[in-house]
């Protein structure tokens, strides 16, 4: 079952969007992940557009040992260049920073590297936080010609504040044990939110009934723990398995919504307290943070078994998954570890052994 | 009578069963390129062999590699139906460690054969039955032959390299040198059971453990991963066929759930 | 090609280096002995300021290093991998994590505590959380933001560095009880900055032809800036090597007598195959300079200790912007006389890989300067395809020799 026409269209084709923003003159801005803050974006009078790693593509400037990821968004970031103004990156993981390295060689747009603290916590990482965002708000003020001051960051916080809450509150229908609105569903809302006008979307989410949006109700209810996912056939093959995804912890799913902005006096400390202290990215520290917020969805959303799905060469979740495994195991939860790098080619294996992870939860109940 | 059908990616088992849960008749054939055909020809063939008819057959289920593409009245992972077949055969196993021609497992399970966890590596011919084939028609000696030339082996060489793509080349490079071939075959199988027993060690090694899967028909192999581990593993006399007899069993199962 | 082999040498010097690494790895059990605390770092961590506090500093990437030249890396790869550990992620981590989940009964003594600044790459925060999770260690990560114009030194990016490293004093005072001492900071600070000069020096005359001071010397001889600065010992190796240098280059004796290319080696070293240092040589082709020789090396001013370390710890050869990278390859291949570029492909490293084949088409696009890349691993020796890596290097010299 999938979203509204309009969010499912976008979803299958997110760069004709692009195409569109193109002919109607709206300048984009391409940003690489949930640590950069849309609303300064919106606040500069840009139209923020999160670049995929979608369409099997890979880069021919990196080695075949970074993880597939990055490659791809990369090699997106080059071949559609044309659609965008610019783009901001931030400091994740590896990979990731030496992205930046790159497309400052190879692309012409203006480009900004966000420097995020990998240690989140404490005042001096949402200080210096808070004045890489004021260097941000001066790049986008430089390069696009545009002041940003509290008028218009109040109403760009606004919009992302009530985008988020709308995520959240159909996220939070899947909660204790029921089986409302699946996985698929959700990440169609949740890409359409980084790709739409945020108003567009919010208009489109409000309008949505979901009362029967609970197809495939699965048996067996699973929560994905991972970073990045844009590529629904994924999340397909996960519940066309026998699964219902009942939450996550994606970037690109619960941990993209689950905060809000707070209103302030300094809008841009505000800004920074909500990035440095929502549940961090598997790229940055405390991991604690990390699997507490695990926990929690474990706990409220009554999940009987998890996936982690990861790229076969994601540092960050190559290194967490073995202490998600031992916490899970302490909570007789079992789990599953699944990489690939080409999903194509590994859909098969990848189905068959969501199948076999499955037929053991089901003898087990 | 009940059928099971492992459609592997190098070879087809077909097994037949009857309500005592006793094999009648099996067989192996390789699967090609066309796992419909050649899963039709191998239950013609048992068929034929017992004297009956596809009528007889009460329920069929598929499982492995090309499980989608064949006729059956069921799916089911290669993980349950292994563990369904060892159990049958061996109540008292708690591992199944399975080494395939394109993959292999370690199975963990309880006193009632379910499964409790398992790991596998799919992803990479090393430490399957490929990396075994790839050496052996470098070597120039066939499969069958490999077993007997381990145990002849004075000084096993040391293969280093977990890619098998590198391990040619260190193949090549002692055979040049004039290693003898009996060395560097038990190096081959030294370096499989390495892997295994890495991949292994998460789901742990709790007694009694079962060697499943065509690589375990090869016992100098059998040999290496039993010392690696520190163990004497139970071994079936038809190591091959155990998914597909876990299969046929699982068929018994759930024809017996329909007609209740 | 012609396969005429010259003769190599190692310097007198280098080979006291073994020695030392024991002597360090005695007095790191001492101090544990002795009950002082034992940190374990990740390398251009603020070792002088350790000294002021009285930890002594440990370096599980070295020791990985050290593990795989010493053919004993194996044990602790496999064990991390046991454990759940993917092939994929950095051996060096995987060797470390390995030892320290097997009883940490051999040279490196447990950690009281846990220290690291990511300059390097995201791994040192993966590796540490880690570490921290399964021993219960007390952890401190720091952050060094990458440096985009020099400008970055002077501004809050140098602040929020000193900031963290006033908050690693005091966790450090409340946690052990111990007193930070102002004038051994100094004295650590005038140390590190007197053997980096020496070894800057020393590096210099490497310009010579023939070059005095080869890679299989330079690999070793970092050693003692890499986990020893802040100390009188260090200095001391670093005048002996220098004088050895001196003479060589004032009787011309150069690592090989045939010097036919002078090169440029990009990466870590390959720890358990030096002997491919030795096939290059052997071909007359020398390596004259490499970005990580010259990475441990940084001026200090004992009157701003601290902002000096914050400097250093943001200055290190990855955590600095790709364009000043290309400038400092591009002014040591002018130089040192370059004549060709090998880099190392490193898969544990992808911080340095990832941007490796971008730098390199630069170098030889815009600049004409031939390179070489291969693919291996640094310490894991199963990751090392040596008959395909020897034969592009002689098609590499060959390329070299029609020049």
């Amino acid at each position: 079952m999938t979203a509204s026409t309009a969010i499912s269209d976008v979803c299958k084709n997110p760069i004709e969007l692009l195409e569109k923003y193109k002919e109607s003159g709206i300048n984009v801005l391409g940003y690489s992940c949930s640590y950069i803050p849309e609303e300064l974006i919106i606040s500069g009078g840009l139209q923020p557009y999160r670049i995929p790693n979608l369409g099997s593509v890979t880069s021919p400037l990196v080695p075949t040992f970074i993880c597939q990821f990055a490659s791809a968004v990369l090699q997106n970031i080059l071949r559609l260049e044309e659609f965008f103004s610019g783009f901001v990156i931030a400091h994740t993981c590896d990979p990731m920073w030496r992205l930046y390295d790159i497309v400052k060689k190879k692309a012409r747009k203006p480009i900004f590297f966000l420097r995020v603290p990998h240690n989140v916590e404490g005042e001096l990482s949402i200080d210096f936080f808070k004045k890489e965002l004021l260097r941000f708000k001066r790049f986008l003020e430089e390069n696009f010609d545009v002041e940003i001051n509290n008028e218009a960051l109040r109403n760009a916080i606004e919009v992302c504040n009530m985008n988020r809450n709308l995520l959240k509150e159909v996220y939070m229908r899947n909660s204790n044990g029921k089986n409302r609105v699946n996985g698929l569903y959700r990440l169609q809302l949740t890409l359409a939110s980084m790709w739409m006008p945020k108003k567009e979307v919010n208009t489109q989410i409000k309008s949505l009934s979901l009362e029967n949006n609970a197809t495939r109700t699965g048996n067996v209810r699973i929560h994905i723990n991972g970073t990045a996912i844009y590529d629904l056939n994924i999340i397909e093959i996960v519940e066309n398995a026998g699964c219902f995804i009942a939450s996550d912890d994606l970037c690109t799913g619960s941990r993209y919504f689950w905060d809000n902005v707070n209103d302030s006096e300094d809008l841009i400390r505000a800004l920074a307290n909500r990035y440095m202290q929502r549940t961090p990215c598997p790229s940055h520290e405390p991991i604690e943070k990390r699997l507490q917020f695990m926990d929690f969805m474990i706990e409220k959303f009554k999940v009987q078994g998890v996936l982690t799905i990861a790229n076969r060469f994601c540092d960050p979740m190559l290194y967490e998954a073995v202490h998600v495994r031992e916490m899970l195991t302490k909570k007789h939860v079992p789990v599953m570890l699944i990489d690939y790098e080409n999903l194509g080619q590994e859909a098969g294996r990848i189905k068959a052994r969501i199948e076999a992870f499955i037929e053991s939860l089901s003898e087990l109940r | 009578m009940y059928v099971g059908i492992d459609a592997g990616a190098s070879a087809t088992k077909v097994v037949i069963i009857n309500e005592e849960e006793t094999i009648l008749s099996y067989t192996i054939v390789p699967s090609g390129v066309n796992f419909k055909a050649s899963s039709e020809n191998a239950l013609k063939k048992v068929l034929e062999e017992l004297k009956l008819a596809k009528k007889d057959i009460a329920y069929i289920v598929s499982t492995g590699y090309g499980r989608e593409l064949v006729e059956s009245n069921a799916v089911y992972s290669e993980i349950t139906c292994i563990s369904r077949g060892v159990h049958k055969l061996y109540p008292s196993v708690r591992t199944i460690i399975d080494i395939g021609g394109q993959d292999s497992k370690a199975i963990k399970v309880d006193e009632n054969g379910r499964v409790l966890d398992f790991v596998m590596n799919d992803k990479c011919a090393a430490g399957t039955g490929r990396f075994l084939e790839v050496m052996a028609s470098i070597l120039g000696k066939p499969i069958e032959e490999l077993s007997a030339l381990h145990f002849k082996a004075l000084n096993p060489v040391k293969i280093s390299s977990t890619c098998t793509v590198f391990a040619e080349s260190e193949v090549i490079s002692y055979m040049s040198r004039g290693c003898k071939i009996e060395d560097v075959i038990a190096g081959l199988h030294n370096a499989i059971a390495e892997r295994i027993f890495t991949m292994s060690s998460r789901i742990g090694f709790e007694k009694e453990i079962a060697f499943t899967g065509g690589v375990a028909k090869n016992l100098g192999f059998v040999e290496a991963l039993s010392k690696k581990i520190g163990v004497k593993p139970l071994l079936p006399k038809e190591p091959q066929i155990m998914c597909a007899y876990g299969a046929a069993i699982l068929a018994k199962q759930s024809f017996k759930k329909i007609k209740v | 090609m012609n396969g005429e082999k010259s003769k190599s040498r190692i310097l007198q010097t280098t080979k006291k280096i073994g020695e030392l690494i024991l002597e360090y790895f005695a007095r790191a059990s001492e101090a544990k002995l002795q009950g002082k605390p034992v940190a374990w770092i990740t390398v251009f961590t603020p070792i002088e300021l350790l000294r002021a506090l009285g930890i002594y500093p440990v370096a599980p990437e070295h020791f990985g290093a050290m593990c795989s030249a010493r053919n004993i890396i194996l044990d602790y790869l496999e064990e991390a991998e046991r454990r759940g550990y993917s092939q994929n992620i950095c051996s060096y981590s995987r060797c470390g994590l390995g030892y320290a989940l097997s009883g940490m009964t051999g040279l490196m003594p447990p950690p009281d505590i846990l220290i690291t600044f990511r300059n390097s790459c995201d791994v040192y925060v993966k590796w540490w959380q880690s570490l921290h999770l399964h021993l219960g260690t007390p952890l401190f990560v720091g952050e060094a933001p990458y440096v985009l114009t020099p400008e970055d030194l002077d501004s809050y990016v140098l602040d929020y560095v000193v900031k963290q490293l006033m908050e690693l004093i005091k966790m450090a005072e409340e946690r052990f009880g111990l007193k930070f001492d102002e004038e051994k900071l100094v004295e650590a600070v005038k140390l590190s900055d007197r053997a980096s000069e020496l070894w800057l020096e020393t590096l210099k005359l490497r310009k010579h032809k023939p070059c005095p001071l080869g890679g299989r010397d330079s690999a070793s001889d970092i050693f003692p800036l890499v986990v020893m600065q802040g100390t009188k010992e260090a200095v001391q190796f670093y005048e002996e090597l220098l004088r050895e240098v001196k003479e060589k280059v004032s009787r011309k004796e150069g690592v090989i007598e045939n010097e036919r290319h002078r090169l440029l080696f990009d990466g870590i070293w390959i720890w358990y195959a030096f002997d491919l240092i030795k096939y290059f040589e052997d071909r007359g082709a020398v390596f004259v300079y490499e970005p990580y020789s010259e990475a441990w090396a940084y001026r200090l001013d004992p009157s701003k200790p601290l902002e000096s370390i914050a400097k250093k710890i943001l200055s290190m050869g990855l955590n600095i912007d790709i364009d000043l990278r290309i400038e400092r390859f591009l002014e040591s291949i002018k130089e040192f006389d370059i004549d060709g570029a090998v880099l190392f492909s490193n898969r544990s490293c992808k911080s340095w890989s990832a941007p490796q084949l971008v730098t390199a088409e630069i170098l030889g696009r815009k600049f004409d300067v031939p390179y070489l890349i291969f693919e291996a691993d640094m310490a894991d020796p199963r990751q090392y395809a040596e008959a395909q890596i020897k034969s592009r290097i002689d098609a590499f010299l060959e390329v070299l020799g029609e020049r």
